[in-house]
This record gives structure tokens, sequence and C-alpha cells, in this order.
């Protein structure tokens, strides 16, 4: 598992308490989009767009987030 | 199969008699391997990382790993410590902050920095729960780790320890906070400490109760490792008991306990723990 697959699961992991799976997976989306780099975002997006890597299902349904966000930023 | 590494701390090698000469590196690394530990542990900051990258040879000619504990003063002096930790072939950097700030909030930026920098070496990069350092104390620790939710720590319990004055039997709250600090530990360090003394002799009888307090804690976060990690994972254990005067000593500087052995009964105390979780494990 790469670094960053690993290091979202865990935030996901460490916030799964916080509410319903959609909710949790939101504020993931959010705390990548509020603290995470650029490359490191549009890595992961990335690497979520490919089959068999080991994101939990919370990290994939924020990453879905984090990829909209991403695009509703004004270019 | 999952894997347990014991490395020993270059820096608890010194002996700080008075008037007596450390012994040379060659003599210690042999020690160290002669010993059956894994590997060494280094504690450079900036200024020590050509003195460090100069111990090279001697990792290869007693094939021992290397830890490395590093020492950054700014958010900037990490990178070149991890490019020492390359060199070096380190298998883990714990890193212990010099960067202070009264508010948890600013600690977690610097940390978010430092993790951010830490994500292009290969090596997994902790942060160590250490006294004098970003993460000083418990609950300014735990307010980091909540703002700042892929932080993985190298645990150093025997600071907290002194820090909170733990009194023993342990309350159900204290040890909540130390479950959390588990929780997010993926290494561990061996030193036993009591409420007032940051490094206590293991064998004295006033000290059986903080050993077996410190064991459990061990075998708690060695269990939690354990299921969270794959069967490829290898966890890596640090045996780090200081030099003079980090533990007490007598009218004459001098130690009050044999620490080379006391890190000896360590790693054996580990190995043991290791043991019992993976037969649990085992179907």
């Amino acid at each position: 598992m790469t670094r960053p697959v690993k290091m979202i699961n865990q935030i996901a992991l460490n916030m799964s308490a916080n509410g319903s799976h959609d909710e949790v997976a939101l504020q993931v989306a959010q705390h990548l989009e509020k603290f995470w780099t650029g490359t490191m975002k549009t890595r992961v997006i990335k690497q979520c767009s490919i089959e068999n890597t080991e994101f939990s299902l919370i990290s994939r349904k924020a990453l879905h987030y984090l990829e909209a966000m991403q695009k509703a930023k004004p270019s | 199969m999952q894997k347990l590494e014991i490395y020993q701390s270059l820096w608890a090698m010194q002996q700080r008699i008075p008037g007596k000469a450390e012994r040379s590196m060659p003599e210690q690394f042999k020690q160290i391997a002669e010993a059956g530990y894994h590997g060494v542990c280094l504690d450079p900051a900036v200024d020590e990382i050509n003195e460090c990258l100069a111990l090279k040879p001697l990792f290869k000619e007693y094939q021992l790993g290397c830890m490395v504990n590093a020492f950054p003063y700014t958010a900037e002096e990490l990178a070149p410590l991890l490019d020492m930790a390359t060199s070096l072939n380190a298998s883990q950097v714990n890193i212990i902050g010099g960067v202070m700030p009264l508010q948890p909030s600013a600690a977690a930026s610097v940390v978010r920095s430092w993790l951010t920098t830490a994500e292009h070496y290969a090596m997994p990069v902790l942060m160590e729960t250490h006294r004098n350092g970003t993460l000083n104390d418990l609950f300014y620790t735990l307010e980091v780790l909540h703002q700042v939710p892929e932080l993985r720590l190298c645990a150093d319990l025997s600071h907290f320890v002194v820090d909170r004055e733990f009194p023993l039997p342990l309350s159900e709250q204290d040890g909540q906070y130390i479950d959390q600090i588990l929780e997010r530990s993926d290494s561990f360090q061996g030193r036993v400490s009591n409420n007032e003394q940051i490094q206590i002799a293991l064998n004295f009888p006033q000290h059986k109760q903080w050993l077996d307090q410190f064991l459990a804690w061990w075998r708690q976060g060695m269990s939690k490792w354990a299921a969270r990690n794959g069967q490829a994972a290898t966890l890596r254990f640090l045996v780090e008991l200081g030099p003079p005067p980090y533990a007490i000593t007598d009218g004459n500087q001098r130690e009050l306990s044999d620490r080379w052995q006391e890190g000896l009964q360590i790693k054996s105390l580990v190995e043991q723990i290791w043991q019992d979780i993976s037969l649990q494990s085992t179907p």
C-alpha cells in the first residue's frame, strides 16, 4: 500500500466516529482539501480511479468528494 | 509473517563516567551486534549529519540496520535529515520536533508540513512523543492527533508518565488517554519511568509496579499494531536507556544500575511479549 493510500485510510479510520459514512467521507475530503498540497491531492485522486488500490470504502467516497471540490474551483 | 526488530540507541551506549573516555564507535557497534540487536538508532540534528554518514561502513561491517531519531528545529530541517536517513538505508525515522508553539493548532501546521516532506521518502516517518519536543505532553499531543488524523506516532510513554505525574493504579481516564496514543503508534521505545523520574532502575523492588505497567502498555500497543497490520509488516522497537544524567546518579556521578544489562532485559521481555502475541494470533 502506498503512503498516501495508507494516510487517507488512517484519516478515515480516525474520523470514523464522527458520523455516518457519508458525513465522515465529507469531513475527510474537507481535511484533505484544507491541508494537503495540490500535488498530493491530484495524485490520490488519480490513484483512486485505478482498480485494486487499497482505499477503504470511506476513503474512496472521500476522494470522490475531493475530486468534485477540485472541479468546482475556478480555473 | 509479521516481524519484530529491536534496535539499540547509540546515544544510550555512552557511559559518561567522569575521567574515562567513551569506547570507540566500532567497539560500540560490535557490542550491539553481538547482543543480537537488529540495528542501531542515531539521533542527529542537521549539524550532525556528516558525523552520522561517517558511520555507514560500520552498519555494513556489523550487518546492523539503521533507525533515525531526527531532531529538526525548523520546518525546513527535516528534508536533509531524511536525505541522510535514506543514505544510511534507515528503516524508520522518528521526528523529535524542535518546533514548539504554544498552541496545538500551530504545531499541527508544522506537523503537516513535515508529513508532506516525508511523503517524498520511502521509509516510515513517525513523530515521537518526547518532552522538550513538539509533542511535549499528553494533552497537547492528543489535541494535535485530533487535528492531524494522518499522524502516526512512535510512543515513548515514559515522557507522559512524568508529564502527567500519573498515579498508580492508573485511573480509567488516564488509561483511555494512553489508549488513544497506543492506537496511533506504529513503533515503541523501551524505557521505564515512574511519575517523578524519567528513567528508573528496572529491578529495584519499589519500581516493580512501574515495570509491570510499562510491560502492560507495550503488550497493549504491540497487540493493537499486530491486529491492524498485514502479515508482511515489521514492528520496530527501540531500547533507549539514556546515559547520565538521564537517570538519577550517586554523589560521584555514577549510575545506580547496569544500564546495558537492563537494555538486554527489556529486549528479552519485549521478545517474550511478541512471542505471546504471535502465538495468540496463530490459528
